[in-house]
């Protein structure tokens, strides 16, 4: 690994390089130009924190892949926000959290959302019905018409999977 | 706000380590181990320092992901998980153009390390009735002018009731206990009970049990199991005696007071609770027997109630000077 001087010392020179490409290239994704300025900003932040110096032979193939990540994350983002903001919508002005609340719930699922990232829907309903409602697995399997086994296997899963987004990220 | 903060990051787990607590974890969370699982799995924590962190860092997991739902129900929590997992852009724009906002979009990553942690205590003022989803596993209804702190990590939740009265219900997540200046009261999975701080004599902690079971632990005595339907009062020494719980016991939970025979002194003193100012009662009529159901939201309406059926009188001083008087 490079030291970080030089660590800075590449990425400074990508960002002169490639940040206008990578703008561009968000706008087309994300239709709004000061979104991709942001999501621009982020992706060169991100490979500034991998403290890993990238192979410059495809910069932009590898800009892309960082950028198209962040993209996703980001509507993922905006589809945990809409369907918060639709729950809300049902409740009476009293009962509405205040806007710090909402912002901190929504970091937090967000969070959890991206550990969450890569586990198939099933899989995903399951680990949440154990972990947030406390069904047993008798419970999963009767709700979700499965087999005590196929939950199991489910969980463990879903076990391996968050372990390695905490802990061997 | 990180739910998920690391433990002890540092620290390699032999992988095969970690594989063998996630059969452990998986096994005594299926709700189909017994005892001697739960003995087994403990003996395997003990055996080694890996054994201990692995486990830690799993249940660690969950505890995270329920933090994380915060004061949402666990089935809004994970209705949004589920959202945000299939998310497209077109869905996305779809949905913000029907609500004509982008809120809250789009915080830098500095922005979002700012933000403040989530507010851990809760008070209610006299007359109020609060209801509290701690995590997907936990709920609690904090009576009138009651007090609390959320203390505690992963494995060991603590609910510090430092003022009032709570309804608990638990389910089947990491251990939880209530702490108070008496001891501590550990609930079995799935149980409902109250924990009230009794004032006056004899004064002390008194635990209600509904369903299931609960173990007392007075801080210097020897601990009780205590059933449901069964109630007792103890103090820093002992536990005292175990009695039956009245039918009428959780009637405040859903804010009325259920008297049968109950000395009129006694009514007013509950009555006085859910009540700012003044209230009392001339003991020239505090032994008259009461029966009937008041409303503790009108705790004045319900003085008034009591004008109708014994020979007492309500004397008002400003309205916030109060006493019950013979007629």
């Amino acid at each position: 690994m490079l030291s970080t001087p030089s660590l800075h010392r590449v990425v400074g020179e990508l960002y002169a390089q490639h940040h206008g490409w990578v703008v561009q290239l968000l706008r087309r994704k994300l239709g709004n130009q000061d979104q991709a300025l942001d999501l621009a900003q982020d992706t060169f932040v991100r490979i500034l924190r991998s403290e890993q110096v990238p192979l410059l032979r495809e910069p932009r193939a590898y800009l892309n892949t960082v950028a198209s990540r962040l993209c996703g994350q980001y509507f993922r983002r905006q589809a945990l926000e809409r369907a918060y903001l639709e729950s809300l919508a049902a409740l009476e002005p009293q009962f509405l959290p205040s806007p710090e609340t909402r912002l901190l719930v929504l970091e937090a699922l967000d969070a959890v959302g991206q550990v969450l990232d890569g586990l198939g829907a099933r899989v995903r309903e399951v680990f949440l019905l154990s972990q947030l409602d406390g069904l047993t697995y008798p419970q999963i399997a009767e709700r979700l018409d499965l087999s005590v086994n196929v939950v199991q296997k489910a969980m463990l899963k879903a076990f391996r999977h968050c372990y390695a987004a905490v802990y061997e990220a | 706000m990180n739910p998920f903060p690391p433990l002890d990051p540092r620290q390699h787990l032999d992988p095969q380590v970690v594989e063998q607590a996630m059969l452990w974890i998986v096994a005594l969370q299926s709700g189909t181990s017994d005892a001697s699982e739960h003995a087994a799995c403990l003996a395997w924590r003990r055996l080694d320092a890996q054994h201990e962190l692995a486990w830690q860092r799993l249940a660690g997991l969950g505890h995270g992901l329920r933090e994380s739902a915060g004061p949402l129900p666990a089935a809004g929590a994970r209705r949004l998980l589920q959202a945000r997992g299939v998310s497209s852009r077109r869905n996305v724009l779809k949905g913000l153009a029907g609500l004509g906002v982008v809120a809250m979009g789009g915080l830098s990553v500095r922005e979002r390390l700012l933000l403040p942690e989530l507010f851990s205590d809760y008070r209610t003022a006299t007359g109020e009735r609060r209801d509290l989803q701690l995590a997907a596993d936990v709920r609690l209804q904090l009576d009138t002018h009651t007090a609390l702190d959320i203390r505690g990590d992963a494995a060991q939740r603590e609910v510090l009731l430092s003022l009032g009265r709570l309804l608990l219900e638990v389910g089947a997540g990491p251990p939880l206990r209530v702490r108070t200046d008496d001891g501590w009261v550990h609930p079995a999975p799935w149980s409902k009970l109250m924990i009230g701080l009794a004032e006056g004599t004899p004064s002390g902690t008194r635990v209600q049990v509904l369903q299931g079971s609960a173990t007392i632990s007075p801080r210097h005595g020897p601990s009780v199991p205590l059933a449901a339907a069964r109630q007792l009062l103890f103090d820093p020494r002992a536990a005292g005696r175990i009695e039956a719980l009245p039918a009428s016991a959780s009637a405040w939970t859903r804010g009325l007071l259920i008297a049968e025979r109950m000395p009129l002194g006694q009514v007013v003193a509950e009555l006085n609770r859910y009540r700012s100012g003044v209230l009392r009662c001339d003991p020239a009529v505090a032994a008259l027997p009461v029966s009937g159901s008041f409303s503790l939201d009108r705790p004045d309406a319900s003085l008034d109630l009591l004008t109708r059926t014994l020979p007492v009188r309500i004397q008002r001083v400003l309205g916030y000077w109060v006493s019950v008087v013979p007629a």
